[in-house]
């Protein structure tokens, strides 16, 4: 939170040409029917993407192969993209995508290029990346792959405590015994111990927010505490939308 | 006044093409422009005030996030207080929304809350607001902002193995004291848990994103892992 003066500073935005290509391959439009469908919405939003999935486990050398391809050309700060195409290759559950998920994490975390990492941290992007590849690798150790977990225990060397707290976890789901755990204590810097010791948690067990009205501002704003209207692809005269505008009701200023 | 540009990253992997179709809806862009406090004078000028079911621009990413926030849940009619926040996150959000801005940024941050005396309350979002996080991204990190509007600063500096730099403030003491991170993470794991009218893999990353802030937000670990 900042101080500013009461002074409009109003800004102007312009489009840049997009530099987007045509697709190129059927294995390229099966992974970016996958990507788009990682964002389906909706009653059979689930439905969409499971059979989006399902046509990738068909092919998936050659998917794999192709996410690589596409890895490796996508803007680093593309992190959606990035975090899909890592996504794509964990749920692929196949070996053949150790490897490449073992790269994602074992790459250095480039620098922080923010100022203001508590609003936005290129280490924070980059991690969770790697956070999601590393979760994909336990998924591989859990079907029984040696060298998933034994890369397991490599990520532990890594100075990522996230990296290092799904590594953890992968393990123990795979190992939970004291051997184990006393091999992890080595493995980790005195100060990151309380990692073993962390408690899988369930949401609705944890700690929530009661009565979270008395944080408000103000008390409830009249105007503001409208819900919103009902799921329908319909308007209020019954008919679909095709070009609505700000407005047509009345601004909220 | 500053002028800045933009480019269109994929939006079939921001979300955007597919939550756009959802909010191209009069009923709910009405609804969401008088109740989120869209300051109009902001969304001008190629922001997308006359085009706003075009996800190519930041008012339709912005709705985007604002669907999200109003039906995740599978009953988001009821926004009751003595519910969780899946139910209620929208309902606080646009209690707590003053004047909502875009502007351009130096590309360090995704928003920021203004409050003080003598100033015109206000939560500005920036181009990697609209441009560099994915829909739930953008759900928590509204969230994280309404919670500093309700007046919660973040009171502590990050711990020495935190991501988000070992010793800088804006990190919050811990999970008790309530704070925007603990806003952020909290919507998130929910939607995790039991997001409806989505995806297993959205879910996921709402997972992994409310995991890295427990990891790194906090002076003091909370001491879990999400299941």
């Amino acid at each position: 939170m900042s101080q500013g003066p009461n002074v409009k500073h109003i800004d102007i935005l312009n489009l840049e040409k997009s530099s987007s290509k045509p697709m190129e391959s059927n294995y390229k439009l099966l992974l970016e029917n996958f990507l788009q469908a990682i964002n389906n919405m909706g009653d059979d939003s689930e439905k969409l993407y499971k059979n989006a999935l399902e046509q990738l486990h068909g092919h998936v050398k050659e998917i794999i192969v192709e996410i690589i391809r596409q890895e490796t050309i996508c803007e680093q700060t593309n992190y959606s993209k990035r975090w899909g195409l890592i996504f794509a290759a964990c749920e692929l559950k196949d070996n053949y995508s150790l490897p490449f998920l073992k790269n994602i994490v074992l790459a250095p975390i480039p620098h922080e290029q923010s100022k203001d990492p508590h609003s936005l941290s290129t280490v924070g992007e980059e991690t969770i990346v790697r956070t999601t590849a590393v979760d994909g690798i336990r998924s591989l150790a859990e079907l029984g792959n040696k060298e998933a977990l034994k890369s397991l225990f490599e990520f532990l060397s890594i100075p990522s405590l996230s990296i290092r707290r799904a590594s953890i976890q992968g393990i123990l789901a795979n190992r939970n015994d004291d051997t184990t755990r006393k091999k992890i204590l080595e493995l980790l810097p005195k100060d990151q111990q309380f990692l073993v010791s962390l408690k899988p948690m369930k949401v609705q067990d944890f700690q929530q927010i009661d009565d979270p009205e008395k944080y408000l501002k103000s008390r409830q704003n009249v105007k503001r505490d409208i819900k919103a209207p009902e799921l329908s692809n319909k308007d209020e005269n019954g008919a679909t939308n095709t070009n609505p505008k700000i407005g047509s009701r009345g601004d909220s200023d | 006044m500053a002028t800045c540009y933009y480019s269109v990253p994929d939006k079939n992997t921001s979300g955007d093409n597919l939550y756009g179709s959802n909010i191209c809806n009069q009923p709910f862009i009405n609804w969401a422009w008088d109740v989120f406090g869209f300051d109009s004078d902001y969304w001008q000028d190629g922001w997308g005030y006359d085009d706003p079911c075009n996800t190519d621009k930041p008012l339709a990413r912005t709705f985007n996030a604002m669907w999200l926030l109003a039906y995740s849940a599978e009953d988001y009619w009821n926004e009751d207080w003595s519910n969780n926040i899946l139910h209620w996150g929208c309902r606080y959000v646009r209690n707590q929304m003053d004047d909502l801005e875009a502007k351009c940024g130096d590309g360090s941050a995704n928003a920021a809350t203004i409050t003080g005396p003598f100033t015109d309350d206000r939560i500005e979002v920036y181009l990697p607001f609209f441009y560099g996080l994915n829909v739930p991204g953008r759900a928590g990190t509204l969230m994280h902002e309404a919670r500093h509007m309700g007046g919660k600063p973040h009171n502590a500096n990050f711990p020495p193995w935190s991501a988000y730099g070992p010793g800088r403030s804006g990190a919050d003491s811990s999970w008790e004291y309530n704070g925007a991170f603990m806003y952020n993470a909290l919507y998130l794991w929910w939607f995790y848990a039991d997001g409806r009218r989505t995806t297993t893999a959205l879910r996921q990353s709402a997972k992994q994103r409310a995991q890295f802030i427990i990891d790194n937000a906090f002076a003091t670990h909370p001491g879990i892992v999400i299941v």
